[in-house]
């Protein structure tokens, strides 16, 4: 696979240690960044990004412990669960679709990461639901600093999914190209599912189970 | 066709770690829901113990995502570097400001 | 491109002064305008407005209305009035470097400017107002003072939803872009720009804490996100101009073909 066959981004200065001729073992270390490394940058930035987030929702946490207590048991824990094992099986899939991919299975890929992309669109969809049921009990969002936590955390994860959508989708077009296709695309795509997969497991952490 | 072909499933890490994770969430999620909605009335001083835990699994399971699903297992040292240090500061600023905020 | 029309040579005309004859003046003159922009924007929004860093949602009514009828403060917002103007010099230019990308929509471009236009409306021009009527009219009512702080404030800090989808026509030009007129991360760096900013959206719930105004994630961390994406931006817009060759400029007429 030649750099050359890179269609939407040129190969950064790390995809030149790519693996060589198919079929090279991917578990080996080789000392590279998977996808592109404008990629990484984003990811590293917006991991940094929410962390600030967490730590001005443990601040305010430790301010009124009892109220967010009460907040926090009035999710349910249930769904939560549930939501994140959808999204790591989600990833599971997604990482899967990498590993046919670099054994050029391209169809098999295409199937694996329409399964994936599926169990996030059924993620989004319960997270709806969860906001309907306590919008439906009343705006909560007035009544303490919990809520607008639980629904800025939630939100912006909301938005950040959506948008691994939209890059899933572009990875699957890719993958329906009858040329080699471009394996640094789908690697930042799965690098980018991924970090939305990480996030999850923090604020559901935050959010339903602290 | 199968999607799932000539993946070895069962003797795949990606899916030892997958269910390891299924694991832990259904574990954290025990600990921290249905066992101690009992403890409405608890002091949040009782529950930092409770807390640790549910923070500690998850930035273990969060370091297994990044190590094997991300990859970075085989990248450059600086970028294990940045992804270690910076789970270090998530549990060092998360559990520091709650307990002594 | 009429390229074969165009002698290869830059043809400087000699009889000019060396600054009039830069066949790229008209661009520099836009780009050197972002510059005086934002120290105008400072004088204006942070030392005669003591707009920026915000004052608290929950102050006293008295202090409100001290606020309001500050003589700098009708200072700022006469200033303001006069000058937001040239925030359109920037937009043409942007309008003119996103026009060299290759394989991007002209949509995307002229999304980026009209929203950047409808924009500036709520983020910058009502507060001027709200604030003007406030400092002229110090007559009114506290209560009215009261409500045009506010009001001048939460236009200030809340207007996201046109700067949102500035941030992301952005990205996806530079995304799609072929020529990499603007590096790959400047594209991620601006979905960072729109994920703090909508932060800001609680302001209009809470008056205290991180998510008020004056809060460390609504104002703090999305103004610091913000001045950081925009100085790269500015600087890799004086790359794009430096480095655009000078047969892509359509001159109508060159001076040696006179």
């Amino acid at each position: 696979m030649s750099n050359s066959s890179f269609t939407y981004e040129q190969a950064s200065q790390f995809t030149e240690h790519l693996q060589g001729p198919s079929g090279s073992a991917p578990d080996k270390p080789i000392a590279r960044v998977p996808g592109q490394a404008a990629m990484w940058f984003f990811v590293v930035g917006d991991l940094w990004i929410f962390t600030c987030y967490f730590a001005c929702y443990a601040y305010d946490r430790a301010q009124e412990p009892m109220a967010f207590l009460q907040g926090q048991l009035s999710l349910s824990q249930d769904l939560g669960a549930f939501n994140t094992v959808l999204l790591l099986t989600s990833s599971l899939l997604v990482a899967l679709c990498l590993k046919a991919t670099r054994k050029q299975q391209h169809t098999q890929a295409r199937q694996l990461l329409l399964m994936g992309g599926t169990l996030g669109v059924c993620f989004l969809l319960i997270k709806a639901a969860e906001w309907y049921v306590k919008i439906e009990a009343g705006l909560p969002v007035m009544s303490g600093q919990f809520f607008i936590y639980y629904f800025m955390f939630t939100g912006l994860h909301f938005m950040h999914v959506s948008l691994g959508l939209v890059i899933l989708t572009l990875v699957y077009l890719e993958l329906k190209k009858a040329t080699a296709g471009n394996l640094a695309m789908v690697e930042a795509g799965a690098v980018y599912w991924h970090m939305v997969d990480l996030l999850w497991i923090i604020i559901f952490a935050l959010l339903y189970l602290m | 066709m199968n999607p799932f072909r000539n993946l070895s499933l069962f003797q795949n890490r990606l899916t030892h770690v997958w269910a390891f994770l299924v694991a832990t969430t259904l574990a954290s999620w025990w600990l921290g829901g249905s066992a101690h909605r009992i403890m409405e009335g608890a002091l949040a001083q009782e529950r930092f113990t409770t807390t640790s835990i549910i923070i500690a699994i998850a930035i273990i399971k969060m370091r297994l995502v990044i190590w094997h699903f991300m990859e970075v297992k085989a990248c450059p040292r600086w970028l294990r570097w940045t992804c270690d240090a910076w789970l270090l500061s998530v549990a060092i600023i998360v559990l520091g400001l709650y307990r002594f905020a | 491109m009429n390229s074969a029309a165009v002698p290869a040579s830059p043809g400087i005309d000699l009889s000019k002064p060396r600054m009039l004859s830069n066949p790229k003046l008209d661009q520099w003159i836009c780009f050197w305008s972002i510059p005086v922009f934002y120290v105008l924007f400072g004088i204006i929004f942070v030392i005669f407005g003591r707009i920026m860093p915000p004052p608290t949602p929950a102050m006293a009514t008295a202090d409100i209305v001290a606020f309001m009828t500050s003589p700098y403060l009708s200072i700022a917002v006469v200033l303001l009035a006069m000058s937001l103007g040239i925030y359109a010099l920037n937009s043409g230019l942007m309008l003119t470097q996103m026009k060299r990308m290759e394989g991007v929509s002209p949509v995307l471009r002229y999304g980026y400017i009209a929203v950047l236009g409808v924009g500036g409306l709520p983020g910058c021009l009502f507060p001027g107002y709200m604030f003007a009527l406030g400092a002229f009219r110090p007559e009114y009512d506290a209560h009215i003072q009261v409500m045009l702080y506010e009001l001048g404030f939460l236009c200030f800090v809340g207007s996201l939803g046109c700067f949102i989808i500035q941030y992301t026509l952005f990205a996806i030009a530079v995304f799609l872009d072929k020529r990499q007129l603007f590096p790959k991360w400047l594209a991620y760096f601006s979905i960072w720009t729109l994920v703090t900013e909508l932060v800001a959206a609680p302001v209009f719930i809470t008056q205290t804490g991180p998510f008020a105004w004056d809060g460390l994630l609504a104002f703090y961390q999305g103004t610091i996100i913000w001045v950081a994406w925009q100085t790269c931006l500015t600087f890799y817009l004086f790359k794009a101009i430096k480095e655009q060759p000078i047969e892509e400029l359509g001159l109508p007429m060159r001076p040696n073909e006179l």
